[in-house]
């Protein structure tokens, strides 16, 4: 127990040494480092107090954010998030704040983004309206309809030929050019006149219409050329169009001068008149220099297009086709027409887009209107008109003759040397007509070699009785019984004779012969030459002859064609001579 | 290269685009003067071997700066004030107008030029004056259009100031 309460009294004096020796330490350091101690703590109270560092950060923040943004981005990207964190919530919590605060920029916002949609509107329209009567206007109406789509959207897909020429960015107070680039193979101007100058008429517009701060020239238009003005607070970009751009083309050089002004603040701000800053800013501007050509879009035809020029082709080619084989068929008939004989062509062509035929038609040609069916063209296409004339070719002097004499078939014409040539056989009756229209023939005619069927009958039939003799016995005037057989015979063949006579018109007198011999007188002889004549008449008569046919001669022993039979006193007979006569 | 805008100031008919006729040849046409109100030339000169181009806005003439078209004046790095030897009134133009310039766009390098020296012994404008002018830190010429008498020297020197 005493150990331990030495143990406990060592260790109260231990920690009583160490007490004294520690004032005295720290006595010993209040003197060598009182004055550091002092400030240590007072920093040290200042690095603990928030109160005081905020105080503190407050005096040098403004600075500090200014460098750090001047240096690099660094500090607006940590800020982001907290920014956009902090807006979210004041958004949530009252709107009406951060509305508040941006009116007087929403404002002019809306009014500037809803007049350059109006602008690009109106654009739209004006394009729209100008191709509405065109016939390409025609053609993209049948697309519109095609697709479904507006005529005003077809139009606007259509019109997208146009190229950006050149662009200048310029700096806007002084109208200095910072930089400009032009598409190939266009020729500029001087840019840093046309950029100056530029900037002096939109000072100038400005100026005399009196508009108000922050509105600007956006577009000017000359000919087919389109100045297209983007403006950024530092600086403007003018871009030179060559033809009817889309309204979305603005939008990127909106984007190209936020860029451009976005990358450049410090140098559009501090500007005096050193352009190479902006020189990487070419690259941009580069990218702004669009173009699209017709070309591009040739290949692009639509269906319909291709369709509507398949129709035209078809029908451009079936019209040829039609064109050509009619034009083959009208020459194919004209030519037939003229091969024929007794067509003659003196006019030929087009009529009110039909085709005209005129000329001269013997009437025994071949119908034009039968040969017009044969070529097979269509006869409403065709108009004729045919003359009447006589053609002298020998067919138709043949076939005309044969109609006005009505030949018959044993008849055969035939034209030789300007003559036309009769032969064969033809009833007397049918050749005592011809000869009357023999005039009416145009040509000579030759008939020496057409033989009378008729005629030729009676002169057999006139042969026949002529070589006949009715005999009488020696001053007798009556026939020997012995020529009964031959009266008869005679009576016959005149009886026939008579009939053929009066059917061909031919009148007959029968001549009918007394004769006698010699012997006796002569008075006597006459006497007995007129009794036999005579009483062969009076037989004749008697089997019903005309009388009238007869006359009887008393030729007594002289006359006789039969000198033979007179030398022989055979002579006592009655002969016959017919006499053929045309009424 | 670096580039510089120059308005030229000054009355009606004091020379001014006689001047700039002088020194540069012209790409647009004068009607711009009337229309317009402005003419824009160019020249490219040297300053301590640097290439400076002088964009020269040759302004209508204009006896009082409210008709002057203040809009064509800004971003200008120097005006070249434009006297008449022959009217002092035109001296008064130019001081009157150096003075509202100085108010609107604050100081800025200009040159006081007294044209028409060629007619000298026409000139209402005493030596006296314009060493008066110059002793109050003025730069001063004395130039010719018609001459050419310290044409090159006005734009050179305002070159110089305009970079220095």
């Amino acid at each position: 127990m005493s150990a331990k309460r030495d143990l406990e009294t060592k260790e109260s004096k231990q920690i009583e040494q160490d007490v004294n020796s520690q004032d005295e330490f720290t006595q010993l350091r209040s003197l060598l480092l009182g004055s550091e101690q002092a400030q240590i703590a007072k920093i040290s109270d200042r690095l603990d107090n928030h109160k005081t560092r905020a105080e503190e950060i407050s005096h040098v923040l403004a600075d500090a954010i200014n460098q750090s943004s001047k240096r690099d981005q660094q500090l607006t990207e940590s800020l982001l998030p907290t920014v956009e964190e902090a807006i979210r919530i004041s958004v949530k919590k009252d709107a009406r704040i951060l509305v508040d605060a941006l009116f007087p920029v929403i404002g002019p916002a809306i009014r500037k983004a809803i007049s350059q949609a109006l602008s690009g509107m109106l654009q739209s329209l004006n394009q729209t309206l100008d191709q509405s009567f065109s016939w390409k206007g025609l053609l993209w109406r049948i697309e519109a309809f095609r697709t479904g789509k507006s005529f005003a959207e077809v139009v606007l897909l259509k019109t997208l030929l146009y190229r950006v020429e050149q662009l200048f960015l310029i700096h806007r107070e002084s109208g200095l050019l910072l930089q400009h680039v032009v598409a190939d193979l266009v020729v500029a101007q001087d840019a840093d006149m046309v950029s100056a100058m530029f900037t002096a008429i939109q000072d100038f517009v400005k100026d005399s219409f009196g508009v108000k701060e922050g509105e600007t020239l956006q577009t000017l238009q000359i000919g087919e050329l389109n100045v297209w003005v983007e403006q950024g607070p530092k600086a403007t970009l003018a871009a030179v169009i060559r033809g009817d751009a889309p309204a979305d083309l603005r939008n990127f050089f909106q984007d190209a001068i936020e860029m451009i002004h976005f990358h450049y603040q410090d140098a559009l701000e501090g500007f005096s008149g050193d352009a190479s800053v902006f020189e990487p800013s070419r690259k941009t501007l580069e990218d702004c220099l669009q173009a699209q050509y017709e070309k591009q879009t040739q290949g692009k035809f639509s269906p319909a297009f291709w369709i509507f020029v398949s129709s035209i082709s078809f029908l451009i080619l079936g019209w040829s086709f039609f064109y050509l084989r009619d034009t083959y068929r009208w020459k194919s008939y004209l030519d037939k027409l003229r091969t024929t004989n007794g067509i003659v062509i003196t006019e030929t062509g087009k009529i009110d887009g039909k085709y005209y035929v005129s000329g001269l038609r013997d009437p025994l040609a071949p119908d034009p209107d039968q040969i017009l069916k044969l070529s097979k063209l269509n006869s409403e296409a065709v108009v004729s008109h045919w003359e009447a004339y006589n053609s002298l070719h020998p067919e138709f002097i043949i076939a005309r003759t044969k109609q006005i004499l009505a030949v018959p078939s044993g008849v055969d014409l035939r034209f030789e040397n300007g003559t036309l040539h009769l032969t064969g056989r033809a009833r007397h009756s049918w050749i005592k007509e011809a000869r009357k229209l023999f005039r009416a023939i145009p040509v000579h005619l030759q008939e020496s070699k057409l033989i009378d069927i008729d005629l030729e009958k009676l002169n057999s039939l006139k042969s026949n009785i002529e070589q006949e003799s009715i005999f009488f016995s020696t001053g007798q005037s009556k026939p020997l019984l012995s020529e009964s057989e031959k009266i008869e015979k005679l009576l016959a063949n005149i009886k026939v004779l008579a009939k053929e006579a009066t059917l061909n018109d031919i009148n007959i007198e029968l001549e009918v012969l007394g004769h006698s011999s010699s012997i006796g007188t002569d008075l006597l002889n006459s006497r007995l030459s007129q009794e036999r004549a005579e009483t062969v008449v009076a037989i004749f008569v008697r089997r019903g002859l005309e009388p009238k046919l007869f006359s009887v001669h008393a030729m007594a022993a002289k006359e006789s064609d039969e000198q033979n039979l007179v030398e022989h006193n055979i002579n006592q007979r009655v002969s016959f001579r017919v006499v053929l006569a045309d009424i | 290269m670096i580039q510089k805008k120059i308005c030229m100031l000054g009355a009606f008919a004091v020379g001014k685009t006689s001047l700039v006729a002088r020194y540069v040849k012209s790409m647009f046409s004068e009607k711009y003067l009337t229309t317009v109100g402005v003419k824009i030339e160019k020249k490219l000169v040297k300053v301590d071997n640097q290439d400076v181009m002088l964009m020269l806005w040759d302004l209508a003439g204009e006896d009082e700066f409210n008709k002057v078209q203040t809009s064509y004046l800004r971003g200008s790095s120097g005006f070249i004030l434009v006297i008449d030897g022959t009217r002092h009134t035109t001296l008064d133009v130019a001081l009157n107008l150096q003075k509202n310039l100085q108010e609107s766009f604050g100081k800025l390098p200009f040159i006081l030029v007294f044209n028409k020296a060629d007619l000298v012994n026409e000139w209402e404008i005493d030596p006296g004056t314009i060493e008066m002018l110059q002793a109050s830190g003025n730069i001063v010429f004395r130039s010719s259009a018609k001459t050419g008498q310290n044409v090159e020297e006005v734009f050179l020197t305002l070159a110089e100031m305009m970079v220095k």
